[in-house]
């Protein structure tokens, strides 16, 4: 696919291609803006209710991410991820251990275990945006060094869990290029019962960025300007730091969905 | 739904309108979005308006907890059921002295709108103990959460009087549903 120019410092639309502004959200207003564009969306597909105080899966009722990546259009928030920096989700509620993670992670590394685990959560994007890009590239930039270390120290040692349907796994991680270790299957409970189902459960599976993430997204400029592509054969994402090429998988569209428990 | 010439109304809707001016009346209107966003916003609204009104009886911390059971019953409910999580819903407390009415008013799509008059009718139809071990035993079957056993509990534990309206916004296809409980102050008193 040929890359047309994207002008710098432009939110202009040349041709199909749009201009995708992330940052870590740090003001009052933007932390809020993110929570409430996450509790849309899953409250709209998946009858999902948030608290900052008590989550209870049961009851159908999540815990919000500790810190937030925001996709930006023409100052538009059109999609976040999150990240869990503590207590994360598949530790809280999916009965995995600490233990667990270091036993994987060392088996993958070689290394003494010695690490900050964190945890990306809660990819939505907005309606007018399904079709595109945004659900790879706002899904690559949480894995980014930047946003993984934005409330630790020591961007060297972080593992990343992580807690999606095999679907999202299949068709949103590895045409990204991202590879992910299974934990295990997370435990059945009502708040997944309009997402995983029998034949595509719901998983824990474990991050090593170092190893799992393209170097062109471990990378990624946040703050930063990217350029993505509308639905095209071929799918290209061009970030400030050059092409990535999202390979296609068979029946792998563009995610149709706004929200996904990434 | 749509083909219906007039409007479904059932209870207390169907009763002659109150014309006494209310001597206490509170109006809260929100955004599903709120308490979807913060769901814990449920209790501490239903709280501060029981707290509120309670303040019209001599036992305000009794008072306080049943209106406050009732109030987060509707708020939930209209929370859960609105079709738009940006659009306006409402509730309102007027105090007559003798009676208390609590008014929601939400829009919601024609599939939930059906639902919910298949429930108001069975609400208004069936003697409300058998309806309450009906809906516990279909709710642990089918772990659904429109059992409406709220609305029968009210109905069974504070005898409140249930009233519904379904009004179709055509040009949306949505509905607006209005809620009506009245709740008898003497009752309220002696629970």
């Amino acid at each position: 696919m040929t890359t047309k120019t994207l002008k710098k410092n432009t939110t202009e639309l040349i041709n199909d291609k749009k201009n995708i502004t992330l940052r870590v959200a740090q003001k009052r207003s933007d932390i809020i803006r993110c929570q409430y564009l996450i509790a849309e969306r899953y409250n709209k597909y998946y009858k999902i209710f948030f608290s900052k105080d008590t989550a209870d899966l049961n009851a159908k009722i999540e815990p919000y991410p500790h810190k937030f990546l925001m996709a930006l259009h023409e100052d538009e928030l059109v999609g976040v991820i999150g990240l869990y920096t503590h207590n994360t989700y598949i530790e809280t509620f999916g009965n995995v251990s600490t233990g667990e993670i270091k036993k994987i992670s060392h088996q993958l590394t070689k290394e003494k275990p010695n690490t900050t685990f964190v945890e990306v959560t809660k990819l939505v994007i907005t309606s007018k945006w399904i079709g595109t890009h945004l659900s790879q590239l706002l899904l690559g930039a949480a894995f980014s060094k930047t946003f993984l270390s934005s409330s630790v120290n020591d961007s060297q040692n972080i593992i990343v869990g992580t807690c999606a349907k095999i679907s999202v796994f299949k068709h949103l991680f590895t045409p990204v290029g991202i590879s992910t270790h299974l934990i295990k299957d997370f435990p059945k409970y009502k708040v997944h019962e309009l997402y995983g189902t029998k034949k595509n459960p719901v998983q824990s599976r474990l991050i090593i960025p170092e190893l799992d993430v393209p170097k062109q997204l471990y990378d990624l400029q946040i703050p930063g300007t990217h350029a993505i592509d509308a639905v095209k054969p071929g799918y290209n994402l061009k970030t400030n730091d050059g092409t990535i090429k999202i390979s296609r998988t068979k029946k792998a569209p563009p995610s149709k969905t706004e929200a996904t428990n990434v | 739904m749509s083909n219906r010439s007039r409007l479904p109304v059932y209870g207390v809707y169907l009763d002659k309108a109150d014309r006494k001016k209310p001597l206490s009346h509170i109006d809260f209107k929100f955004n599903p979005i709120d308490f979807i966003a913060h769901w814990q916003r449920c209790g501490a609204t239903a709280n501060y308006l029981a707290e509120f009104q309670a303040y019209n009886f001599d036992n305000r911390k009794k008072v306080t907890n049943i209106m406050s059971t009732v109030l987060n019953e509707l708020i939930e409910n209209a929370v859960k059921f609105s079709a738009d999580a940006h659009q306006e819903a409402s509730i309102s407390i007027y105090n007559y002295g003798e009676t208390l009415t609590l008014q929601c008013v939400n829009t919601t799509q024609l599939k939930q709108a059906n639902k919910f008059e298949a429930f108001i009718k069975t609400l208004m139809e069936t003697e409300v103990e058998e309806l309450f071990l009906q809906q516990i035993m279909s709710a642990a079957e089918d772990d659904h959460t429109a059992s409406g056993l709220g609305l029968i509990t009210l109905k069974k534990d504070f005898n409140a009087k249930i009233g519904a309206k379904i009004v179709p916004d055509t040009e949306r296809r949505l509905y607006t549903i209005y809620i009506k409980v009245v709740l008898d102050v003497n009752t309220l008193e002696s629970l």
